[in-house]
């Protein structure tokens, strides 16, 4: 009874850490601008990111080499969007009332989500450029 | 174990490597001594469970009591960590003496607490005690960590890197006594809980190397913000 009891709540307090962390992974991304380059190769124009770009953006994370660094926050981001894709199919569709309020917010948690993937990706490529200028001048 | 379970165990060593090493290079080990102490316990726990898996075999007495024995006594050290914290968020309030006073009074009822539920049981005394004070020492731990959550909220804090260390304690204690909790419901999936153990344990070491490289000392973030809805992307 008390190991359920323990089960059920961890699980409960489980969830609303994740949700933060990830948030608070992401919230640091919100004060970054786009730089022009990956504008450039994203095709990415004004503020938002379209959460239908977040795999696309995710792939080109992976293709650009990195620090290897932000791996955890990409793992959780990821997590996070996968399972907000997952409560948006299961949200009725309807115009108005609570579940249109719930299925807003779920869009624009995800939108920052791939807001995040693009800023990762601007990181990935500033740091690729210094390798590159490093490699050349030496 | 398999591939993957090595995978995830190499992964987070190499977290801990890599914090411990980056404390001692930017000279940043005392200023979070008792997180860096936690990560060192890890590294040392880590390794003596390797070799005693190599010597002795995943199915053995030997490795089943070290595992569940150092990951007690960790728990132990995560409590000087959580300390830590909460003197951090209650600095300008001058409640250290108390902070620690009730943490140390908290373990040892725990440690009493559980010592009587187990008593109370016929059977395998020490074995069923170690899982059982693992799962009641986590689950203060968890406690602990959502009460530092709350002050942090309630106070304000804007702290970047600790707001992120405290939430990264928050999710591994709720997965670990959630773990525990299941293989104490079901003692018969005692490999599945094990493996999503290791996956919890090497996700703080990942969590905390992530936010001291990303995230600056000087950098803010409002809390308030993480509960609320958020605005647009930027």
């Amino acid at each position: 009874m008390i190991a359920a009891l323990i089960f059920v709540v961890s699980v409960a307090a489980f969830v609303q850490f994740f949700v933060l962390y990830t948030r608070s992974v992401i919230a640091a991304s919100r004060k970054q601008a786009l730089s022009d380059n990956v504008r450039e190769i994203t095709g990415l124009r004004g503020d938002i990111v379209e959460a239908a770009q977040f795999g696309r953006l995710l792939q080109l994370v992976e293709l650009c080499p990195g620090s290897g660094n932000d791996t955890m926050g990409i793992r959780a981001v990821r997590a996070y969007f996968n399972g907000l894709g997952l409560l948006l199919s299961v949200t009725p569709r309807v115009s108005t009332g609570t579940f249109a309020k719930a299925a807003e917010w779920l869009n624009r948690e995800r939108n920052a989500c791939a807001y995040f993937a693009a800023i990762t990706l601007d990181q990935r490529m500033a740091y690729s450029r210094t390798l590159l200028s490093h490699g050349v001048g030496a | 174990m398999g591939p993957v379970a090595s995978l995830i165990w190499v992964i987070g060593f190499a977290a801990e490597v890599y914090i411990l090493v980056r404390a001692f290079l930017r000279r940043d080990f005392l200023r979070y001594l008792s997180i860096n102490l936690f990560v060192g316990a890890l590294f040392l726990r880590d390794i003596s469970v390797f070799l005693v898996l190599r010597r002795y075999g995943l199915a053995s007495v030997q490795y089943t009591y070290v595992y569940y024995y150092t990951d007690a006594l960790l728990t132990v050290l995560m409590y000087l960590a959580i300390m830590h914290l909460y003197s951090q968020v209650f600095r300008e309030m001058h409640l250290g003496k108390y902070i620690r006073g009730v943490t140390a009074a908290l373990l040892m009822g725990t440690a009493l607490f559980s010592y009587a539920v187990v008593q109370s049981n016929a059977g395998d005394l020490t074995g069923r005690f170690v899982v059982e004070l693992s799962q009641d020492l986590y689950f203060v731990g968890l406690v602990l960590t959502y009460l530092l959550w709350a002050a942090v909220y309630k106070l304000r804090e804007t702290r970047a890197r600790l707001v992120q260390l405290v939430l990264a304690l928050g999710i591994y204690f709720s997965a670990t006594a959630a773990l525990y909790a299941f293989r104490n419901m079901f003692g018969s999936m005692h490999e599945v809980a094990l493996y999503l153990s290791q996956l919890a344990g090497s996700l703080l070491p990942l969590a905390w190397a992530y936010t001291f490289t990303k995230v600056p000392e000087e950098a803010r973030l409002v809390p308030a913000r993480l509960v609320e809805e958020s605005g647009t992307n930027r």
